[in-house]
């Protein structure tokens, strides 16, 4: 197996005594889609939160292309933040920016980019999330499923190779939840990130990725492919993906 | 029970201790980040427009009516000493010198601290300021560094609007309510006032700016933290913005009488 894009060794972290991670190991491989599932409150989102640097682990390693993060240097982690981008289950978009001011923000605060490459990749990424319309809207005037787009055209700006996303279906109906997922999914193979999706969509979350990770008391407790996830033989796993108490 | 309370104590100090070195280099770096990469001139213009072009009514308001009290007050004390003619000094030399800072900075940390306070503070709890570490993006400098750099600019012009207006209310109620000669009442303000006495002035609307802009952006910015008790809800929002614009009255007050202290 080539060497993985990002990886979790020995991950620990507890918050006042409660061991949340309790030795997570995980290798993600680049340009596939890993989604991570497990019961409200296992710590999935603090998981994905150790690997964007939110959270540091009370001991392990965190790795992104081979560099742990914790010794990068000043130039090596601002490489690291254009090379990841992190979608919030929230979408923690700016309400006091428009659309098009929230999207452009990685670019327009560092000033590397002329102005008019910042306008046409903006221009770019709003056609093809198709919220060209919204433009000079604020985040409060948008429905939830706009939102999304407008949080997904912001993570993608700096055209990263891998994106994560903690719960991008929380609080969506059916109907809107199949379709982030599928806007998910078109994008990764439009795009070619890898992808870290942190969800409770079962098992429609399965049709989007190509590896599974599933996190109980700290631990991860199955990680493989998707089709592989039936065939286990772990009944917490059983009887989570049949949404039952095990 | 006293080893408790020793730890208690102790605890207390550390966290005092901890709050102080946060608040420095959360200081220390909203002034460095003012200028690199690069100074970021159009949200200072933002702030400037904020935190003085839109406070410019309250301090109108609040300082004609202290200049009015103030005339009334002098009048009716130094008329029975048969010195009434030196009202325009009194009223000059206490707006300048101590109620044109101190009202001025208490009411704009009222309007604006607390709308920055409150401001960072939805940042927060929202994950905004998160987002903006995930953007390799400052937090410090996007959210305080102009703010600071605007208060620093408005507080001083607001404080010579609350001056001048002031002196405009005793005027009102010493000239035109009861009747001093008002060439001698302009002739007393013009005379009583020397350069020292608005440089001073000056130094202390400075000073609050940079206590109420650090005080109240800190408060938001650590809302989290501050109000571990109160969750990272609404509830730590509101309990950031009491403490903000409490702090920061007292410190504009304590600070206040160090500066006069060194200035007399």
């Amino acid at each position: 197996m080539d060497q993985p894009f990002i990886e979790l060794i020995d991950i620990h972290k507890s918050f006042s005594g409660n061991n949340v991670l309790d030795g997570v190991n995980l290798a993600i491989e680049k340009g596939l889609v890993t989604c991570v599932i497990g019961k409200s409150g296992c710590g999935k989102s603090v998981l994905l939160k150790h690997i964007i640097g939110l959270m540091q682990p009370d001991s392990g390693q965190v790795c992104v292309d081979g560099m742990p993060t914790n010794q990068m240097d000043r130039t090596q982690r601002h490489r690291f933040y254009r090379q990841i981008s992190y979608m919030f289950q929230d979408n923690a978009l700016f309400d006091f920016l428009t659309v098009w001011e929230n999207i452009a923000l990685p670019l327009t605060e560092k000033r590397k980019t002329p102005m008019d490459q910042i306008r046409q990749r903006v221009k770019e990424k709003m056609q093809v999330l198709e919220i060209s319309n919204h433009e000079n809207k604020y985040p409060g005037q948008l429905s939830g499923g706009i939102k999304k787009r407008v949080a997904l055209a912001r993570a993608l700006i700096t055209e990263p190779a891998a994106v994560l996303f903690d719960e991008p279906t929380s609080g969506l109906d059916p109907v809107r939840r199949n379709g982030v997922h599928a806007m998910i999914s078109t994008y990764q193979k439009e795009f070619g990130f890898t992808a870290v999706i942190v969800s409770h969509g079962i098992p429609e979350i399965f049709t989007i990725s190509q590896r599974v990770a599933m996190l109980d008391q700290g631990k991860i407790i199955y990680f493989g492919k998707n089709d592989g996830i039936f065939q286990t033989d772990n009944d917490i796993v059983k009887a989570f993906i049949s949404g039952k108490e095990a | 029970m006293f080893k408790q309370r020793i730890e208690k104590l102790g605890l207390a100090a550390i966290d005092g201790t901890r709050s102080i070195g946060r608040i420095s280099i959360f200081f220390f770096q909203g002034i460095c980040l003012n200028f690199f990469p690069f100074i970021q001139i159009f949200k200072i213009m933002e702030q400037v427009w904020f935190i003085g072009a839109k406070s410019m009514f309250v301090i109108v308001l609040t300082a004609i009516f202290t200049g009015m009290v103030l005339g009334l007050q002098g009048y009716y004390t130094l008329v029975d000493y048969g010195s009434e003619a030196t009202l325009g000094s009194a009223v000059a030399m206490t707006l300048i010198r101590e109620l044109g800072p101190v009202l001025s900075a208490i009411m704009i940390a009222a309007r604006a601290g607390s709308a920055m306070a409150a401001e960072i503070g939805v940042m927060r709890i929202s994950e905004q300021i998160d987002a903006l570490e995930t953007m390799d993006i400052h937090p410090v400098r996007f959210s305080f560094s102009p703010r600071l750099a605007g208060s620093i600019i408005s507080f001083p012009l607001l404080t010579a609007l609350f001056d001048v207006t002031g002196i405009f209310g005793g005027f009102l109620s010493g000239v035109m309510m009861l009747g001093v000669n008002r060439y001698i009442y302009m002739d007393r303000v013009i005379r009583s006032i020397d350069l020292a006495d608005v440089s001073g002035g000056f130094l202390k609307a400075l000073v609050f700016g940079v206590i109420v802009s650090t005080m109240c952006c800190y408060k938001g910015f650590f809302a989290h933290i501050s109000g571990a008790q109160a969750g990272q809800g609404a509830k730590s929002v509101s309990l950031a913005t009491t403490n903000a614009v409490v702090n920061s009255c007292i410190l504009i007050l304590i600070s206040d009488y160090i500066i006069t202290f060194f200035l007399v």
